[in-house]
């Protein structure tokens, strides 16, 4: 009796888990992997065929399959059922574009290049794409450092002292809202070297929005914070770094968010313009020789690396604001 | 040792420059003069505008004085101190402070959050908190957090306490609770403490001077002394006497 019951409650266990939703990657990646096996390629390419999108395929349709299966006997993984759609829609695109391009080169090759072939960029250009990318990192690193910190002495000094707000505030409205690449022209001709002069422009582009939000966060602390602060024996010092920055910072990392992304947009057209290296400059040099596959590799490191530091942030920031209640919503 | 806390409001006034450009000037206190003794319990109780929040204000050092003079132990109050604790209805702890960091911030503030490890672990244990020292306040109920604001400013020594209507949000059982955990706390201290309530059974319950203001023009109407043997009864014929008298002064009448 009691083994029954043990035997039923497992099998209803496994009834209740979302067999096809676990497998639907996987299905989605052996359909697209069968077109690719079994649909000859086009006529019109003359580019000799390589095996990296197959082995792509074939790579996530063991991962994916392995894992639906765990689940099915053992539970766990919820993220990886809950994603499963996502993951199957995305390879049955690839799958489609694959189709309009390698199989049926429904539209021009030349500038829409088949997966394989991106493939191929990311795997034969590796080491110099890095290169790229460490050179477009440290473009980044200098930019974003010094626009957070500016960003943050300047949002502080006129979000705190109302005399540095009366000479500081109108320079900062007047010259933060001009797109930092407009400055790229002057920026090139008053720094010695096109490196200094994108670590400016990206410095630039950041600090605004982490001037301007660090600013209203000190701004909107509220008083009897301050006042408590009084009461405690605090000076006015204190009163900043203990209270006024800590208070406005749910909205500081708002501004760090924004700036990175400004600074994602004037790195890139620093680099198409001035700067020699950088995975800007790359992809803006693949264009002019139309390698366009080089290009969408270039745009696949971006992408991936750029979320990649985002989510870094989202990580730091849930860190470091871990006192505020809930989920934050942005 | 001599007992502190002495004060004396001299002639005080205090006006509110006009809100618009054609309005005229607030007078939100109209000349108070009073003296509270070391150790006292003074509640300060009126209808709203009666500008008892202003007297406490002052007394914090938070607003200045249009006219007169606080003292307290005959130093002149010009700004506010560690020596004048406040504790306001909404308990203001840091949220980004945890409940051990936030009644350390005074010693904090002072350099020596180190040195006084154990008295701040002394004031959480006596506000009953122990256990929740790596807490956040929201993770703490209103309560809660109340008691944590108390002993973040018990844990300065001030010679004066100052509470602005420090349990309205609170659920009346929770009331209650914290008026015999404050009575409590206050056996082991002598801090002279001055509080503002619009609560007339929580003045009697816990004051020795009750100070009833009205308004327009905001003074210092009356003292009524509630020389009530304590532990209070609310339930008592002379507490509810008490209660009808202060009623009687600010023209509640029934």
């Amino acid at each position: 009796m009691e083994k029954d019951s043990v035997y039923i409650k497992k099998i209803t266990r496994i009834k209740d888990r979302q067999i096809g939703r676990a497998y639907f990657a996987s299905i989605a990646i052996a359909i697209s992997l069968v077109a690719q096996l079994a649909i000859p390629k086009s006529d019109i390419l003359i580019t000799k065929s390589l095996p990296w999108y197959t082995w792509l395929l074939i790579i996530a349709l063991i991962i994916t399959t392995i894992l639906a299966t765990y689940y099915i006997f053992f539970g766990g993984l919820e993220k990886f059922v809950f994603k499963s759609y996502f993951i199957g829609a995305a390879f049955l695109a690839l799958g489609l574009y694959n189709l309009v391009t390698l199989k049926f080169a429904l539209i021009k090759p030349i500038f829409f290049p088949a997966p394989e072939t991106i493939i191929n960029v990311l795997i034969v250009d590796a080491g110099f794409l890095l290169k790229c990318l460490l050179h477009s990192a440290l473009l980044l690193a200098y930019g974003l450092g010094i626009g957070i910190i500016t960003g943050l002495a300047t949002g502080i000094l006129i979000g705190w002292y109302s005399s540095w707000n009366y000479w500081l505030e109108p320079l900062v409205k007047s010259i933060g809202p001009i797109p930092s690449t407009a400055f790229i022209p002057i920026a090139l001709s008053a720094f010695a070297t096109s490196f200094q002069a994108a670590v400016f422009l990206i410095a630039l582009a950041s600090w605004f929005p982490i001037t301007v939000l660090t600013q209203s966060g000190i701004v909107n602390v509220k008083k009897t914070f301050f006042e408590v602060a009084d009461t405690l024996g605090a000076t006015d010092f204190q009163k900043i770094f203990h209270v006024a920055v800590p208070g406005a910072l749910p909205n500081i990392f708002v501004g760090i968010f924004n700036g990175t992304c400004g600074a994602f947009l004037t790195l890139m057209s620093a680099e198409m313009i001035g700067v020699r290296y950088g995975i800007g400059w790359y992809i803006n040099w693949q264009r002019e020789i139309m390698s366009y596959a080089n290009v969408y590799a270039g745009l696949v490191v971006i992408a991936v690396s750029f979320s990649l530091m985002i989510a870094i942030l989202f990580k730091i920031r849930d860190y470091v604001l871990r006192w505020q209640k809930g989920i934050i919503k942005w | 040792m001599v007992a502190t806390g002495q004060i004396t409001f001299n002639n005080l006034r205090k006006v509110f420059p006009p809100r618009t450009e054609t309005g005229s000037p607030v007078e939100a206190l109209h000349h108070v003069n009073a003296e509270v003794q070391p150790g006292e319990f003074i509640a300060l109780i009126g209808p709203s505008g009666c500008g008892k929040s202003t007297l406490l204000r002052l007394l914090a050092g938070l607003e200045h004085p249009s006219q007169g003079k606080i003292l307290v132990d005959g130093d002149l109050v010009e700004r506010p101190s560690r020596e004048r604790g406040l504790v306001f209805q909404d308990p203001t702890l840091y949220p980004w402070l945890t409940i051990e960091q936030n009644v350390g911030l005074g010693p904090k503030l002072a350099g020596e959050y180190r040195e006084k490890r154990d008295l701040i672990q002394q004031f959480i244990d006596l506000v009953g908190l122990k256990g929740f020292e790596k807490n956040y306040p929201y993770e703490l109920s209103g309560g809660m957090q109340q008691r944590v604001a108390l002993a973040r400013t018990l844990i300065n020594y001030p010679k004066v306490l100052l509470f602005d209507e420090p349990f309205g949000a609170l659920d009346a059982f929770t009331r209650i609770k914290m008026h015999d955990e404050l009575l409590k706390i206050r056996e082991r201290t002598d801090i002279t403490m001055v509080m503002v309530t619009h609560d007339v059974e929580e003045a009697v319950y816990l004051a020795d001077r009750v100070f009833t203001m009205t308004p327009r023009p905001a003074i210092l109407k009356k003292i009524v002394n509630v020389n009530l043997p304590r532990p209070r009864r609310r339930d008592s014929q002379a507490f509810i006497e008490k209660k009808e008298e202060i009623l009687d002064i600010l023209n509640f009448t029934a």
